[in-house]
């Protein structure tokens, strides 16, 4: 039940903010489940504290927004596009309506960065710059796997952020050598400071398991103490799954509707629920207060 | 009493027993990490050999028609609902032929405390089912429903649960338990059903006669930490008493579509109240993972803190998803799923005897990625063989009428 000597040696140095070795971490990942979610903990406390940040998000419909849109921005930390039309001017137009509909202080946000390379339409820096033209914040997030660092400095210089970096497909291999590829991306292109670790697309019939997901996220924690943030998306993973990732040190809650969606089931959604499930994993929550 | 995690470590390890105080410390106080390492070794050393079992059986529910009126229960009908149904024998040996053809081995037979079916018609079905499947396991009644049959046939237990096993009857499973405090009983409106003493009554006439049943908890309605605590140390005094339990499987209060409504509990709540029960229940062998309650990842984190058993495959089920949830593993997933966790995955009986490797390695077996359900929506048919059983509702006996008097 207590830790070794090397444990303590390498969990300084996360905890001064310092990237472990390939070894080091290879070490660290070779713990059972409840040791590593133990020195993930003990990091993540150190480092980020025990807030778990909640980002409250109004999702526009795929029909469009409509006469409810006031109603769904109600409470909302950001107004995020999720459906990427089939042309260019369809994609700057929605933007516009969406910016305009919405109140000045809540930042727009859209797309993945990935979704928008994928879109026959899109050729780069002139569209990106047409985004931000059109009110949009940001790109909600770019996944590792995909693109690549000068593609997500190309969004910056068009003058839009990237909310976080993703990862589209599970990690089945060697999470050392997945930590050591953001380790990477991040001294390639250091200006996003949140990562999310879980992929947005698991196969229905092969889902990851909980042990790969807590265990990604751990070694997340671990390997990458100078984050802002271990990104955990509630919407996608439910309560249950999330709040465990907290104890495993995530430290932000992404994706938490301010809308019930009774298809969903009530439990996805209730920001009460959120905050209950923080709580009882004895952090503490604490929504997003920055624009951005 | 002040207490230390040292101390009650250095108990625990030497095969020491917790009591209630230092239970509800150590439930209450001890760290997450802490309570999982703990209830892990405690697993390892009953389960040395590093392999986590299941069973490929079916959760057949013959009837959603009750009388109890739980306010926890999304399943149930009251009597002449029109969605209220019983099944037919024919349905119940077609579920088996599906059961079979997945290697399954037993049926998991619950239903409502319905008043229109007799002792005689859970009588007929065992001996039609053994008759038909002689080798085939039925694991059916809960501790209420023994006791529903008790009072409507005007017979004892003892002599319920003799007509019972003469039938067919193999094991008792331990539904119906929810918290066995009264005072919590009474809040569920379950008190009317089996009182605390009268569910553990069932089980202890029902290990007396040879039976083997599991026991289980529903937490996260209205009591307190002490009641689930209480509910722990009565079964570990009964499984002192008598040894007849297999297996100890909690799960949280499932609140939609119930009268009571209200939140369910937290996935770190449940793994905490699993892992304490690992050190409570010092006499029970086997502690089932609740992945239907709690999705396939956390059923698999259960694993890490102290369970060993990931129940089953259920091929069908309807009483937990009526409430709300509807997480599926079939067979595949399961294994998958036990791997990945480091374990060896076997398949077993409700005894808990070995039954060797997952079934679809050794036959061509078709992923199931939804669970069935105990019929197709809509189908409001009524059993043939309901004509030949006296109703006892006038529901029941207009039902009957409109049988045995078919419209030409």
């Amino acid at each position: 039940m207590t830790r070794t000597d090397l444990d303590g040696e390498l969990l300084s140095r996360a905890r001064q903010g310092h990237g472990l070795s390939a070894d080091d971490l290879h070490r660290i990942d070779q713990h059972n489940v409840l040791s590593l979610g133990m020195l993930a903990d003990e990091v993540r406390r150190s480092v980020r504290g025990p807030s778990v940040t909640v980002r409250r998000v109004a999702t526009v419909p795929s029909a469009g927004i409509g006469a409810e849109w006031a109603r769904m921005t109600e409470g909302a930390d950001e107004v995020r596009i999720s459906h990427i039309p089939d042309s260019r001017e369809a994609t700057l137009t929605l933007v516009t309506t969406v910016r305009a509909a919405t109140p000045e202080t809540l930042p727009v946000w859209g797309f993945s960065l990935e979704q928008l390379t994928r879109a026959s339409w899109f050729c780069g820096r002139g569209d990106l710059e047409a985004l931000a033209a059109s009110g949009l914040t940001g790109v909600v997030d770019a996944a590792v796997d995909v693109v690549s660092p000068t593609q997500v400095a190309e969004v910056f210089e068009a003058g839009l952020a990237v909310g976080l970096l993703s990862v589209e497909q599970p990690v089945m291999g060697d999470r050392v050598l997945f930590v050591e590829g953001l380790l990477r991306f991040l001294a390639a292109e250091s200006r996003v400071r949140r990562v999310a670790p879980l992929p947005k697309q698991v196969p229905v019939a092969t889902p990851t398991t909980g042990y790969q997901d807590v265990r990604l996220v751990a070694m997340t924690t671990i390997g990458l103490p100078m984050l802002e943030h271990v990104v955990v998306d509630w919407l996608q993973y439910g309560p249950k799954l999330a709040q465990v990732a907290l104890t495993f040190g995530a430290t932000y809650l992404d994706n938490v509707s301010t809308v019930d969606d009774p298809a969903l089931g009530r439990r996805r959604t209730h920001l009460e629920d959120v905050r209950r499930n923080i709580t009882a994993a004895g952090l503490t929550p604490a929504e997003r207060t920055d624009a951005a | 009493m002040s207490h230390s995690l040292d101390t009650l470590q250095a108990r625990l390890d030497a095969g020491g027993r917790l009591d209630a105080d230092e239970a509800l410390y150590l439930y209450r106080s001890a760290p997450t990490w802490w309570l999982g390492q703990m209830a892990d070794r405690m697993r390892q050393r009953r389960h040395p050999d590093g392999v986590v079992t299941y069973i490929i059986d079916r959760n057949v529910n013959y009837t959603n028609v009750c009388v109890a009126r739980c306010n926890f229960c999304a399943f149930y009908r009251t009597v002449g609902h029109h969605e209220g149904y019983v099944l037919s024998f024919d349905e119940i040996f077609r579920k088996i032929d599906e059961t079979l053809a997945l290697g399954g081995v037993q049926l998991l037979l619950q239903g409502g405390h319905n008043p229109d079916l007799p002792l005689q018609w859970y009588e007929d079905l065992f001996r039609a089912i053994k008759s038909r499947y002689p080798s085939f396991k039925l694991h059916a009644l809960s501790p209420p429903e023994v006791l529903h049959l008790s009072r409507m046939s005007r017979l004892s237990v003892p002599e319920v649960l003799r007509r019972l096993i003469d039938a067919g009857l193999d094991s008792v499973p331990g539904g119906g338990a929810e918290i066995l405090v009264d005072r919590v009983r009474k809040q569920l409106n379950c008190y009317s059903k089996a009182s605390a003493d009268e569910w553990l009554e069932v089980m202890r006439q029902a290990h007396l006669a040879g039976l083997r049943t599991t026991a289980t908890m529903m937490y996260g309605t209205v009591e307190t930490d002490e009641e689930r605590l209480e509910h722990m140390l009565r079964l570990r005094a009964l499984q002192d008493e008598t040894g007849g339990f297999t297996a100890f499987i909690t799960w949280s209060y499932q609140p939609e579509h119930t009268e009571r409504g209200g939140t369910e509990a937290t996935g770190i709540e449940y793994l905490r109240t699993l892992a304490i029960a690992r050190l409570v229940l010092d006499n029970f062998d086997n502690l089932q993972a609740s992945w239907v309650t709690q999705g396939g990842k956390v059923g698999q984190l259960s694993l890490a803190f102290g369970a060993n058993d990931m129940g089953s495959v259920m091929i069908e089920e309807n009483v937990v998803r009526a409430a709300g949830a509807s997480y599926c593993m079939d067979e595949v997933e399961i294994v998958r799923n036990v791997e990945d966790a480091g374990f060896r995955a076997e398949r077993r009986t409700m005894h808990y005897e070995r039954l060797g490797p997952p079934m679809f390695r050794l036959q061509e077996m078709p992923r199931q990625l939804s669970l069935a359900t105990a019929r197709a929506e809509g189908d409001t048919s009524v059993p043939e063989e309901l004509r030949q059983y006296e109703a006892r509702t006038p529901e029941g006996k207009r039902q009957r009428h409109q049988i045995s008097s078919p419209v030409a």
